[in-house]
């Protein structure tokens, strides 16, 4: 039994991994500083549509990635 | 109030939940632990979109985001943030956690955790610890519920008559339909939420501007109090620290009753496609966000925040949408309260008293039934009737104490050298520095107390851990057998 921490194994893997700890950073300082300006976009304060930005990108993520694993797990059943 | 409507409508809600409630049993014994803890894992991903969504929508944010917004301003828009980020939680973790509970026979986290480690006695902790902060939300919500009855009837119903009515409800179809009716009648509360969270959202936009949409009222604040737009909002509190470490130790704390509506599953796949839908929940809170932005220029004296929505609903709206947003608030209330109670009913009977009377599974299962009543008589109405000042104090510092539990989580999906004496000195240490920097020194540096628990606990959980013996390696491998998978 390996005991070494539980990394991604696979390219698909990695890419889903950067891109959820970047979706992740995008809430948090420092970026949530860029957004943070008193001004209404669409009628609304530009930190709402950033929040809501990231509720959008968040399900688009989540469907790239079933669509990623999907794909991974029908070649896994292949091999 | 001299209207009668608003208390019909929100009274009116009660019954429908009661009946659904006792319907969704649909015949099945409830016998089986794994029956009426975990629905038998055959939710599909309808009901678990709305169980999950209805379940993190509570009174507090109900009632507490137009308050936020009232007081503070964008600040409140972290909770869109977290909750987005606890849906990315349950599609990347659920579909493990559910397959640890199909395979090995878990109904709740801590008997997970007692798996994991080899260690009923650490099970038992985790499931005495974490069912502080559960018992507190309970206690909180059950409070909202019964406010939310007093306002409505007038006065009438008195606080105790209403945490009398709705336990008493929740009691009896928690007992005879158990996880089955927690994900119905979440399903029907959130339906509700959204429909009326809109309905007022535009009725109170249309009433102050003559539009239907936002932009006049954020234009106006832009010119004349564009503190609420901006961190750290018009209180001046919400620092760039405390909004991460906020958002970060949100994300982080894995409460019990969420870990059971992942295993009520019917599969994995079931729960990766209500996570992938669930921060389309999220549009809820923006309507009632926008009731407490209008309450800034129309009620701008409210000694209590968090009333803006109910006083405006009063002062102004038609009586048929003040008695929705009574049942709107009190749907908000009790679809977070009974997962809360559940969980605890669940994991004293199964992680505590089972292994400590080496009880059988069936009597385990008759006596979670049997636990919802004292719980509820004996700690949760008591409690909520005094309404004790500190009990958001109470609170926090069960949700600091959640996310302490981390490092048994690590341990159990990245990382097998983990070990239970490891994780026990982690969760002591971080616990009793969230429990310092809550009571003692509040959020050093603006930062957040359990952030600063996580800051000393994961250190000396990893030390602790290397420096003693692990799990066996069968349990290791059976775990990260599935862990590992990505």
């Amino acid at each position: 039994m390996k005991q070494g921490i539980v990394l991604p194994t696979t390219r698909r893997g990695w890419v889903l991994f950067v891109l959820f700890i970047a979706l992740i950073a995008a809430g948090c300082w420092p970026l949530i500083a860029l957004v943070n300006h008193a001004r209404v976009v669409f009628g609304l304060p530009l930190i709402t549509v950033w929040a809501y930005a990231i509720v959008l990108a968040s399900v688009v993520l989540m469907v790239i990635a079933n669509r990623l694993l999907g794909a991974g797990e029908r070649e896994d059943s292949h091999d | 109030m001299t209207s009668a409507i608003p208390l019909a409508i929100t009274l009116a809600y009660v019954v429908i939940a009661l009946v659904i409630g006792l319907r969704a049993r649909g015949g099945r014994s409830m016998q089986a632990l794994e029956e009426w803890g975990v629905a038998g894992r055959s939710m599909n991903a309808v009901v678990l979109y709305l169980l999950i969504g209805a379940g993190s929508i509570s009174a507090y944010t109900f009632m507490g985001a137009p308050g936020w917004a009232y007081s503070k301003g964008v600040p409140v828009f972290y909770v869109v943030i977290y909750l987005s980020y606890l849906a990315i939680v349950a599609w990347y973790f659920g579909p493990k956690v559910w397959e640890f509970g199909a395979r090995f026979g878990h109904v709740t986290q801590a008997s997970a955790i007692a798996d994991r480690y080899e260690s009923a006695a650490l099970g038992a902790l985790a499931a005495f610890v974490m069912s502080i902060g559960t018992l507190a939300y309970a206690v909180l919500q059950t409070i909202g519920s019964a406010y939310i009855l007093n306002v409505m009837s007038g006065g009438k119903i008195p606080v105790w008559a209403g945490v009398t009515l709705v336990l008493g409800v929740m009691a009896i179809y928690l007992y005879v339909s158990g996880q089955r009716a927690i994900g119905l009648t979440n399903a029907f509360q959130g339906a509700l939420m959204l429909m009326v969270a809109w309905a007022i959202g535009l009725w109170a936009t249309h009433a102050f501007t003559g539009q239907w949409w936002f932009g006049d009222i954020f234009t106006r604040f832009k010119a004349e109090r564009p503190e609420f737009l901006t961190l750290p909002g018009a209180g001046g509190d919400m620092s760039f620290a405390f909004w991460t470490t906020s958002i970060i130790v949100s994300m982080l704390s894995f409460m019990p009753p969420v870990w059971t509506q992942w295993m009520s599953a019917r599969s994995k796949q079931t729960i990766r496609t209500s996570a992938t839908w669930l921060p389309t929940y999220y549009v809820v809170i923006l309507p009632m966000v926008v009731v407490g932005f209008i309450g800034v220029f129309s009620l701008p004296n409210l000694a209590r925040a968090d009333t803006v929505a109910l006083e405006m609903a009063l002062a102004s709206m038609p009586v048929v949408l003040t008695g929705l947003l009574g049942a709107g608030t009190l749907a908000a209330a009790m679809s977070s309260c009974e997962p809360f109670i559940h969980s605890a009913a669940l994991t004293y009977a199964k992680d505590i008293l089972q292994p400590a009377f080496k009880l059988s599974n069936a009597a385990t299962g008759r006596l979670a039934r049997m636990l919802l009543i004292p719980i509820m008589a004996l700690i949760v109405a008591p409690v909520a009737i005094t309404e004790p000042a500190n009990l958001i104090m109470i609170l926090l510092i069960g949700l600091g104490f959640a996310a302490q539990v981390l490092p048994a989580f690590i341990g159990m999906f990245f990382w097998p050298r983990a070990s239970k004496v490891g994780v026990t000195a982690g969760i002591v240490a971080g616990f009793a520095l969230t429990v310092l920097f809550t009571v003692v020194f509040k959020n050093p540096l603006g930062i957040h107390a359990g952030f600063w628990g996580l800051m000393l606990n994961l250190p000396v959980f990893v030390a602790v851990s290397l420096k003693t013996r692990p799990a066996s390696a069968d349990v290791t491998a059976r775990f990260f057998a599935i862990a590992r998978r990505f």
